[in-house]
């Protein structure tokens, strides 16, 4: 106690020397904060015993701004993820065995000895896998903090590893929007446009595969490129040959659905335009149709120097088919498209009658009208689904009126109801 | 935590500006008053000895204690109060 009245009469730097000589934190010394700090200084001074219970906040202090700072420090690291600190990607190794060359990166700043096996590693990537596991445990083992880490970076580790393989993730979806082009029929409108775009792009692939492909089956002499005009001058033996080739890969392809060979030149075009006027099928399905109507015309034609031409719109048609043939539904599309022939004629009359005749099971859903088993009506019981069913109820009034002239009757229907009512009324 | 409280939340939400010594979350019109009769009127001030403290959160306490004679509550939640304001604002 007789400290404590020296330390009192202490001046505030003299305070500060004492402190710093007791190893305690250099804290200014203020007439403020001098209470408190003459405090700890006592505690610190009085005895051992008091020591570590004086000494506890700075231990304290560090302890907590350690457990701060890696946090913050991995905050840094997640933003910038990519660019990663040697410490930092340290953890994540385990994880990531089969990649070697980030599996070196990182082991090169850990440890200069490790280095070593790493240039062996890098020699024989396979072997690296093995012989990193001894080296990593022992390092986990080290570091034991860092373990809550650890599920993270996992996760992103792979994302770098896989950016090959995302490329041909994407064509694979791409076919399979092409694959199931038909459940896209109840999807948004929104979405038709990317998916006929998927589907294009994936048949273009298609296209150029298959151009390859026919280019090494039929040899130097028959080439099916546009380039090929000038070759027109060639014996007419020379284009029936392109054509059949083709049009026998166009067959072969699609030998599920029959109708295909069912259809007419004419039937198909006319197919074509319903689709474009539905909208709905046009969208994708609608470019097969017109290719074909083009290799199919041009084989009947069977003019010489319309190979090329030819030539290309059976290219053109063969992936269509291609497309066709994933879908469930190819026979229904089939018919589908038979059935347009019958409406081509008065296409807008009829479809409209029949939209009318429909128009009792346009409450019921999509699967069960298909189901439902008449396909005329199934298909087109589709089509309304997209319109307000205002529209239908429009489209159905007036061919109902133009039939049956329902307007005037119902309005004769409907004076005499009055008359009735209001004869009721007075008598 | 010292988090739920709405003092403690509008007082970390913004920068103190001007604010008076009782807006600092455990410090009501009491603590307030002794604190500005020692000086500290502005919770700026109050964050001066804080940091003055090198942010220590024992002596501050001490401190908080020694000065207007708070709780070990009122000297935690104040200090939870300044020590979140610094880690947003500082």
């Amino acid at each position: 106690m007789a400290d404590a009245d020296n330390l009192d009469n202490l001046s505030n730097a003299e305070l500060r020397a004492q402190m710093l000589a007791q190893g305690l934190p250099n804290i200014p010394v203020t007439d403020s904060s001098r209470k408190v700090l003459v405090k700890r200084l006592r505690a610190s001074l009085g005895g051992n015993a008091t020591l570590p219970a004086a000494t506890a906040s700075p231990k304290k202090t560090s302890t907590r701004r350690d457990t701060l700072q890696p946090a913050a420090a991995v905050a840094q690291v997640d933003k910038l993820d990519g660019i990663q600190a040697a410490t930092k990607t340290r953890r994540t190794i385990a994880y990531t065995p089969n990649d070697t060359k980030e599996a070196e990166r990182r082991r090169q700043p850990v440890n200069k000895p490790e280095t070593v096996p790493e240039a062996v590693a890098a020699a024989k990537p396979v072997e690296a896998v093995a012989t990193k596991a001894a080296p990593i445990q022992s390092r986990r083992i080290s570091n034991s903090e860092r373990r809550e880490q650890i599920p993270e970076r996992v996760i992103r580790k792979p994302e770098t590893i896989a950016e090959e393989p995302t490329v041909p993730k994407k064509r694979n979806n791409e076919n399979t929007l092409m694959v199931n082009s038909l459940i896209i029929l109840e999807s948004d409108e929104e979405e038709d446009e990317q998916l006929a775009q998927a589907a294009r792009n994936a048949e273009d692939q298609y296209t150029h595969n298959k151009q390859a492909a026919q280019q090494l089956k039929l040899s130097a002499t028959t080439i099916n490129t546009h380039d090929y005009v000038p070759k027109s001058l060639y014996p007419n033996l020379q284009p029936t040959q392109e054509q059949q080739r083709p049009r026998q890969i166009y067959e072969q392809a699609p030998s599920t659905s029959q109708p295909r060979t069912t259809l007419g030149s004419s039937s198909i075009s006319s197919s074509l335009d319903y689709r474009v006027s539905t909208g709905r099928y046009s969208s994708y399905v609608s470019p097969p149709a017109q290719s074909y109507i083009t290799g199919a015309s041009r084989a009947a034609a069977a003019v010489a120097t319309a190979a090329p031409l030819g030539a290309s719109g059976f290219q053109r048609s063969a992936p269509r088919t291609f497309s066709n043939e994933f879908s469930d539904d190819t026979a229904e599309e089939e018919e589908d498209a038979t059935q347009g022939v019958r409406f081509e004629s008065d296409f807008a009359r009829n479809l409209a009658r029949l939209r009318a005749e429909r128009i009792g099971d346009r409450s019921t859903s999509y699967r069960r009208t298909v189901a439902g088993g008449s396909i005329t009506g199934g298909r087109r019981s589709l089509r309304p689904e997209q319109n307000s069913s205002s529209a239908a109820l429009m489209r159905w009034w007036q061919s109902l009126d133009h039939k049956y002239k329902v307007t005037s009757k119902l309005f004769i229907l409907i004076v005499v109801l009055l008359l009735c009512g209001v004869y009721r009324f007075f008598y | 935590m010292s988090g739920t409280t709405q003092k403690y939340k509008n007082f970390v939400a913004e920068p103190m500006g001007e604010k008076s010594v009782t807006e600092l979350a455990g410090i009501g019109e009491t603590l307030g008053g002794r604190l500005t009769e020692a000086g500290f009127d502005k919770a700026y001030t109050v964050l001066g000895q804080y940091l003055v403290l090198k942010k220590d959160e024992e002596l501050f306490k001490d401190w908080m204690k020694d000065v207007c004679h708070a709780s070990s509550k009122q000297a935690s939640d104040c200090y939870n109060c300044l020590n979140d304001w610094c880690e947003e604002f500082l």
